[in-house]
This record gives structure tokens, sequence and C-alpha cells, in this order.
């Protein structure tokens, strides 16, 4: 049983919803959290039922131009991050709704939280290039207002940055999206490659390249490659819910889900095998993991050392894309869906700290785990899983990586595979030295002696058990999830 | 003959007289009046339109005298959904700056200026159906004089200076247009479009007669750069839209400067014939200069700290678009440049009309420190300015977006992989300067610390609302923070400080803005989502033109 127009329900109910609470006349706090919490589940009861119900059709919306048409469909890797994101929105709103308390500009806040939802989804199930490139122009307008949410001149300025930054580079990507659109006749994803039979003749290797690397950097910039990464520490200024959900998850994958979309279910792994490009983009992505990494080791704001981690990692992913093989996607794979989960619990538990005690830098984290011990044990936790220790699922994706630069050969994926074990030391020293100064402060310099804080409230502490249980779970049992990854990466779903 | 062959002649003619006749009007019926024969005229062109989708085009010769002696009208799909396009958009301008007569303009003026708008929809008309280069001329100069009218007709010194301005390039471009004129009469005796392409077509092996048509075209195609604002001559474009009233400024930015590029485009494509037009060096010139222009009218846009005159820059970017269109050619090329003349229209009138609205909100002024929160205080208008924004910076769904991929499509299939790379590189980077100057705006706009800031600055008095009220209910009364660097910067502020009391002008929701601007924002959305109708219409209006 097929019904291919539900696919739009879960992208167009958080719109709607959005759009009725922004219209809205203000409303309580509480009446506005039930509200989008509602919408939220609700959507995510959809998302899983078409996930399981095995929706494979497709459903044009409308056609504009030539070729060019909406359209969604479900696949495997869209199954996968559309069911990754719809387990983490309605977790991360309930720590939202306690982390925002009230303020007049929450209705504002909320309605694009959700708004976002229904774009990440649209992102998701786009079935061509040219609906996922307006899915991507929209997350970034949507997400405008939550970056500058408190409205003085560093989130307003944080959010210009964004916006030149990521429609800039949208504008790049542009250039491909139409290009493969209209030579492949409607742009449709498929696994290996639009090209799969025969290159139109006048396609020189140069034009193929140029074409490549602008559609990895116009999409990367979300993924934050460098040199086009200054925006997400930037970014850091906005509330912790948007920065842990959008900028450690949602919108920073939907960079990388461009990017494989674009390399595997667009120009295709063989086109692109030992051309200019892939050594390009190897070179980037290395050069970002280590240059990001120092950058965090170096920072000393607890979010924006975070978010350099970040940036690292996302960087991660795209080496294990850009190796070009089907080894290379399982890892950057199973990096993105693991990095969310320990990411999402890591913004998460600074967020907490950051509410409790009113500060920000790392500096002042001394002694603070005595008070907070629930909150900087989640944060070991996930802070170890991102280190890559064995029994936690950070070692899975790291270790899927690993494999695939050593068996793809030559000098790039080797170095890229050292690089990979590098930044893990350098990510041991930028993650434990937060866990450190919190539980083992040097005698004169605990911060928190003698000093209450505040409680942080249920309803912040479950969704980062949650997440904490998922990182052991998957860190134990990868079974329960590779072989389907895996089958994704082999194209086979 | 059908009585829809009368048409055409009918849109201009109405005008004309309407023109004469609004002169002894009161205030009152002269603007109703405009309305009415706006709507009228509408009709008819659409009449023409419809007539013209089922039969083809048709010439209507004027008194039966033939040529070359006589004077011709051609009416075709394109020139009446062009006709119709004039006249929307000069109905929503009309009617959105309407609320800004009372102040921008005397009160003993208000019908001379309704007949000024006649005079000017009598030339855009004939623009629209001549077929008569001469008859094109005679319009042309009637357009100059009349968009100089309405400029002036706000008498601040400012608006007298632009108009000047405004004036003496405008009649150097006519000048130079009717040397252009004159030499193509000289090589192939001939006014009328028609006769005058065959006759090119047939001399355009004579190496002499090529120098003198390539001169004479340098003539026409200079002419009408300076009068539509194509790079380098678009240094003229923020004062003259800056500076005028509103509806004035809507006009003249989407329906004057695209009059002359549509005539222009008229010449080279029925005058010459596109097949000679095509092999000339003229049409990289006016690609290499459509580029320029995209690219540095975006920059000096970003530099302005005007709304006004930072969306007058941007239109510079706009014509520039249309001349790639133009310049690289092609049926693609020509569908995408008129394309994008409507779909720019659109927009562009309404930037302008919510432009001096959100001004309004913020004590009248343009300047983008005093805007801090202005689409707060009037919803509505902040609204159609961030959809019209989007639209430029080309958000799907929107027209600004369906014209962006026409010139993908059509760079693409230009057959030069130079040309695709240099337009689809511009395409981007115009993009991005958009979004740098737009997003800027938006997020201004609707920042709602402003309460703070002025409630820190200034005492509220007795209308001290709490900060949490003024966002919400802001629409009924909004509390209009006094500009507090207003007066220092008086010399740049465009607008006056209005000596009209600001608690009566709250009017956000008044329908003299709503109406205009949703049928603008709903037609903007109808180009954006059926954009392969209008672009098959275009060509098939191509293929008679």
């Amino acid at each position: 049983m097929s019904f291919p127009f539900l696919l739009i329900i879960p992208i167009i109910l958080p719109l709607v919803g959005a759009t009725a609470l922004l219209i809205r006349s203000p409303l309580p706090q509480k009446a506005i959290n039930r509200y989008v919490e509602v919408i939220a589940c609700i959507n995510s009861l959809v998302v899983w039922y078409l996930l399981l119900s095995g929706q494979r059709g497709s459903y044009t919306l409308f056609s504009l131009v030539q070729d060019f048409s909406i359209s969604f469909r479900i696949d495997g890797l869209s199954a996968l991050f559309s069911g990754m994101i719809s387990l983490m929105w309605p977790l991360a709103l309930l720590y939202a709704f306690s982390y925002m308390g009230e303020d007049r500009r929450n209705k504002r806040f909320f309605s694009f939280y959700l708004a976002s939802y229904g774009i990440t989804m649209g992102l998701a199930f786009s079935a061509n290039l040219i609906t996922l490139y307006l899915f991507f122009e929209m997350l970034t307008l949507s997400t405008i207002p939550l970056i500058s949410y408190y409205e003085d001149h560093e989130s307003l300025y944080a959010g210009r940055v964004y916006a030149a930054y990521l429609i800039g580079g949208a504008a790049l990507a542009f250039i491909p999206a139409t290009f493969l659109t209209f030579l492949s006749g409607g742009g449709d994803f498929l696994y290996g490659g639009l090209f799969q039979s025969e290159l139109p003749v006048f396609l020189s290797r140069e034009i193929i390249d140029l074409l490549y690397l602008f559609s990895f950097f116009g999409f990367g910039v979300k993924a934050a490659v460098f040199p086009l990464s200054a925006w997400l520490p930037r970014a850091s200024a906005a509330p912790t819910p948007v920065t842990a959900l959008l900028h450690a998850v949602a919108v920073v994958n939907s960079g990388v889900f461009a990017v494989m979309r674009l390399t595997y279910y667009s120009f295709g792994p063989d086109l692109l095998k030992g051309s200019t490009s892939q050594t390009t983009a190897l070179l980037f992505s290395i050069f970002t993991m280590v240059w990001a990494a120092v950058m965090a080791v170096k920072e000393r704001h607890f979010k924006r050392r975070l978010a350099y981690s970040t940036v690292s990692n996302l960087s991660y992913m795209l080496f294990g894309i850009s190796l070009m093989t089907e080894g290379g996607l399982l890892g950057g794979l199973s990096h993105l869906v693991f990095h969310g989960i320990i990411k999402m619990s890591l913004f998460l538990c600074a967020g907490i700290f950051m509410h409790c005690t009113g500060k920000e830098y790392i500096y002042e984290i001394n002694g603070v785990g005595r008070r907070l011990p629930l909150t900087f044990a989640v944060y070991t936790i996930g802070a170890l899983s991102l280190i890559g220790i064995p029994g936690f699922c950070g070692f899975v994706s790291k270790w899927a990586l690993l494999t695939a630069g050593a068996e793809a050969g030559g000098t790039l994926p080797v170095l890229g595979a050292a690089a990979l074990i590098l930044t893990a030391f350098l990510c041991a020293i930028y993650t434990l030295t937060v866990s450190l100064r919190a539980f083992f402060p040097p005698l004169d310099k605990d911060h928190f002696c003698g000093q209450e804080v505040e409680k942080p409230q249920k309803a912040m502490l479950i969704p980062i058990l949650v997440f904490a249980a998922l990182n052991i779970f998957l860190g134990l049992f990868p079974r329960t999830i590779m072989p389907y990854l895996t089958d994704i990466a082999h194209g086979a779903l | 003959m059908n009585v829809i062959h009368n048409f055409p002649l009918f849109t201009v003619l109405l005008s004309l007289f309407s023109g004469v006749l609004c002169t002894r009007l009161s205030n009152k019926a002269a603007k109703y009046y405009t309305a009415v024969l706006q709507v009228l005229l509408m009709a008819l062109s659409a009449s023409v339109f419809f007539y013209t989708l089922q039969t083809g085009p048709f010439t209507y010769v004027l008194g039966e005298f033939p040529a070359p002696w006589g004077n011709e009208l051609r009416a075709g799909v394109l020139e009446s959904m062009m006709a119709l396009f004039f006249l929307l958009v000069l109905f929503c301008s009309c009617i959105g700056g309407w609320h800004f007569l009372d102040e921008d303009i005397d009160e003993s003026k208000h019908n001379l200026y309704f007949s000024l708008i006649h005079l000017l929809t009598a030339a855009l008309m004939a623009l629209a159906w001549t077929n008569d280069i001469f008859t094109g001329y005679v319009f042309l100069e009637i357009l100059t004089l009349t968009s100089c009218g309405i400029l002036i007709v706000r008498e601040i010194g400012r608006t007298t200076l632009a108009a000047v301005r405004y004036m003496i390039l405008n009649l150097l471009g006519s000048g130079l247009f009717l040397l252009g004129v004159s030499f193509l009469y000289d090589i192939t005796g001939h006014l009328l479009l028609v006769p005058m392409g065959d006759t090119i077509g047939q001399i355009s092996g004579d190496p002499h007669e090529m120098m003198v048509l390539t001169l004479s075209l340098t003539f026409l195609t200079i002419g009408l750069s300076i009068k539509s604002g194509l790079f380098p001559f678009h240094f003229w474009m923020p004062d003259t839209y800056g500076w005028s009233t509103p509806g004035s400024a809507s006009i003249l930015s989407s329906l004057v400067s695209k009059a002359y590029i549509f005539l222009l485009f008229k010449i080279f494509y029925r005058g010459i014939g596109i097949e000679v037009f095509e092999r000339m060096p003229l049409r990289n010139i006016l690609f290499v200069l459509g580029l320029c222009g995209i690219f540095f009218g975006s920059v000096s846009a970003i530099r302005e700290n005007n709304l006004d005159r930072m969306v007058a820059f941007s239109s510079a970017a706009q014509i520039g678009y249309i001349y790639v269109g133009i310049g690289i050619g092609g049926s693609a090329g020509y569908t995408a440049a008129i394309f994008h003349i409507m779909a720019h229209g659109l927009t562009k009138s309404l930037l302008f009309l919510s432009a001096p609205r959100l001004a309004e909100a913020s004590g009248n002024s343009l300047l983008f420190k005093n805007l801090t929160g202005s689409g707060l205080r009037n919803k509505s208008a902040g609204f159609f300015f961030l959809m019209a924004s989007f639209s430029m910076i080309g958000i799907p769904g929107l027209a600004g977006f369906s014209s962006k991929l026409l010139f993908a499509y059509t760079a693409l299939y230009s057959g030069s992989n130079l040309k695709w790379l240099l337009t689809m590189l511009m395409l981007s980077i115009s993009s991005l300067l958009n979004t740098l100057y737009f997003i800027r705006t938006d997020i201004r706009i609707y920042n709602s610390s402003f309460d703070r800031q002025a409630l820190g600055e200034k005492e509220p008095g007795e209308n001290g609302q709490a900060p949490g009220a003024l966002s919400p209910a802001g629409s009924e009364n909004p509390a209009i923070p006094e500009a507090p660097a207003a007066d220092s910067s008086e010399e740049m502020a465009p607008l006056p400080l209005s000596k009209a009391d600001k608690g009566q002008k709250g009017r956000s929701a008044a329908p003299d803005y709503i109406v205009p601007a949703t049928i603008l924002i709903l037609l903007n959305i109808f180009l954006g989502l059926y954009s392969q109708g209008i672009a098959d219409l275009i060509n098939i209006g191509l293929k008679g033109f």
C-alpha cells in the first residue's frame, strides 16, 4: 500500500503549525510549549509511520521551468536522516522549554524552531537537486531568527554572517544543481550517479571538476569546511537548544547530507574518482579536521570549543565521502548518526552548565562537577565517545572511517587516517580538560566551593540521559544499526 | 475587421484624453477616475491578449494609409502581455502611492499629478504597441517629460536637483536615439519596423552599409541604455528613485526603464532583424556591460545606509540581468530577459511601496539605524518587504528564482562555455551580494529590541506601553520611537519629518496598501510557480513578434 502524497505531511504540518503560532496573538508560555511539543510528536509519529510502512513512491508537488520540479521520495539515505532527526526534535524541544523559560520573544523562537523541523524533513525527503536546493535555502532563512534571538550586537552580527555564508554557499551550489538538472532531465537522485551510461559530449574533465568543487564547497558551507567555517563558532551566540540541535545536527548534517547526495547520487563516485576535484576535496577535509581540532584546543569559550569540535568532526564525514568508495560512504553515514547523538549530549550538557551557573567560559568551570554531577557524568561519557574509546558509539564510526581510509590506499587517504588518529588525541585534550576541571579542580581554584548552584530541571536531564543511553547502547551493540547503514552505502536501499 | 483590432489604439487615445480631462477634475475625482480608467485599459489589453493568443498577431494601420507613409500599431501576444503588465503595475503603484500624496504634493496639484500619470500611461501603451520607430521616438520624449514631471512634483530641493539631472541625461539619450533613427532612415528609407528589417536583411552583406548600421545601432543602444540605467549609466538611479514620492519611484523603476528596454528589444528584433543583430559584436558588449551592472549595482547597494537608495541601486543590478539575457541571445535568452522584466517590475514596485511605510513607522526616516524593528510596528509592510526581498535574493517559489533558473538555462545552451561560466558565476555572486544587503535589512526591521532602545533613550511619556505589548499588538497604534538621530542627519534624510500627527498614521492595515501589495505578491508567486507557462507564452509571443 503506497500513498506518496503522505510524504508532504511531515513537511507541511510543522510549517503550518509554526505560521499559525507566529501570527497568533500572544499565548501563555505553557500553551506554547504544549502546542509545539504536540505538533512535533505527531510529526515524528507520522515520519516513523512513513518509514516503517516502506513508502517508496515519489510525489511531485509541482513543476517549475523545464525539467525542474519539486518532488519528494524516501530512499535509504533519506530514511536514515529523517529517522534520526525525528527522534531528536521532540527531545530537544523538551529541553528547550525549560532552557528558554519565559520571554516575550519565545513565540517567535518556537515558531521558527518548529518550522525548521518541517524544512529539515523536506530536505531529507527531497527527490531531486532542485528540491534539495529549495529546502537548503529555506533552512538557512528559518534559522536566522533563531541565531539572532538575543538581539544584542553579537548575535545580530552572527545572524548576518550566517546568512552571508550560507546563502552565498547555496548560490554557488545553484550552478551545479541547475547544470545537472538540465543535463540529466530532472536531476532525480540515483545511486551511482546521474550519468551512468554516457557523458554529454561537450562536458570536459575540467568542467566536471569545477562543478564538483562548486557543489562541494557550496553545500559544504553548511558542513563548515575550511575556509568557509567561520560562521559555525560564531553561531554559538544562539541559545543552546539552537546550537545543539541545529548547529551540531540538523543544519550541519544537512550540509553533509547534501554533499552525499551530490557525490554519490548525482555526479557518481566513478566519475570523480582519481580526479583533481577528489584530491582537492580530500585535502580540504583533512586540513579542516586538524585545523579545527587545534582551534578547539585553543578556544576558551565552552560552546565555541564544542563548535570547533563540530567543524572537525564534520570534516571526518566529508573525508569519508570524498574517498568515493562504499566504505567511505559507510564511514560518513555512521559518523553522521553517531556524531549527532554525541554532540547533542555534549551541547545540552554545556547548556545546562550555562543555564544553571550563568557562566560560559571553560576557566570558570573548575569544580562545578560536584554541583552538577549527573550533567558532567553524561558530558564525560559523550567526551569519551567523541574521542573514540571502544565501548562507545564514537569508536564504531571512527573505526569505519579508518578502515575505509586504509582500504582506499594512496597518499591522501592514508594521511587522512593518520589525521584521524592525531585529532583523536587533540579531541581528548579539548574535551577531557573540561571534565577534569569540573571534577578535579586545583585546590585553590574551585570556583564553586561552598556555593550552591541552581538544580537543573528534570526536563533538561531526561534528554541528556536518553542520549547517553543511546551512546552506550550503540557502542556496545553496533550490530543493531550497522547492517542497515552498510545496505545504504552499497545502494541496496 | 474585428472590433478588438481597435483596442490598442483606444488604450493610447483614452489615456491621452484622460490626461487632458484630469486637469479639470477635482483631486478626489481625478484619483478615482485614474483607478477606474486603468482597470478599463487592463480589460482592453487583456481582451487583445486573449484574442491574439487565439488568432495570432495583427497589424492596425492608422487611417488606412499603407506603408511606407502610414503609421502602424502591431499587437501580438508579447505586446499585449507587456501592456497588461505595465497597466497592472501602474495600477498598483498609483493606489499604493495615494497615501503619500497629501504629504508629498501640494494640495492644488494632485489632479495634475494624475494627469501626468495618464500621459505616462499613453506613452507606455504606445511604446508597447507601436510598429514605427519614429512614433517610438515621439512617445519616448513624452515618457521622458512625464517621468521628470512625476519626479519633480514632490517639491523639495533634492527632487528638483534629481529631476534636472535625470532630464539632462534623458534628453542626451533621446538625442542619441534620434541620431540613430535618422541614420537608420538614411540607409533603409523606412521608419516602419518590419520593412526596415527587410531592407536591412538585404543590405547586410555590404560592409559600408553595415558600418552605418553599426554606428546607428550604437547611438540607439547608448541612448536607451542611459535612459534605462545600464552600467555605467546607472548613477542617476538612487537620486531619482530615492527622493521621489513612493508611487512615482515605483513607476519609474519598474515601468519606465523597462519600457525603454522593451523598445530597444523591439528595434533589435524587428527593426534590425534578429539574424543580423546576433552577428554583431554589440551583443557581447551588452552582455559584458550587463554583468558589470549586476556587480557594481549590488556593491553600491551594499554601501548605502538609506533604504530607498539601496533598493534603487539594486535596480541597477536587475537591469544588468535583462541586458545579460539580451546579450546571450537566442529565444531562450530573450525569454529570460522578458520574464525578468516582469519579475523585477513586480518585485521592485512592491519594495518601493513598502519601504516608505516602514519609514513612516520609524519617524519618517529611511536611514537604517532608525528602521530597527519597523517590520514589527507596521506588520503588513514588514511582511511584504520581506517577501519582496526574498524574491530579489531568489528564494524558490518566487518570481526572482524562476528568472534565475531561466537565465541559468539560457546560459547553458548559449553554446559558449565562457558565457555560461561568466553568467553562472555572476548569478551566484549577485545572489550573495543581494543576500548581504537584503538579509541585513530584514534582520534589522524584525529586530524586536527596538522598543528597549527607544524606551531607554527617550521617556515613553503617556503612551508608555509595556515593551511586551508592542510587538504583538503594535499594528493598532504603534508607538513610534522618535528617531533620535534624524535631526542631526537631516540633510541625509530623504523625507522631511512629517508635520502631520503621527498618532493618526498608524494605518498599517490601510486597504490602499494591502490591496496593491497583495496583488503584486500574488502575481509574484504566480510567476514563480507557473514560470513554465509564462515562458511558453513569451515564446509564442516571440514567434509572432
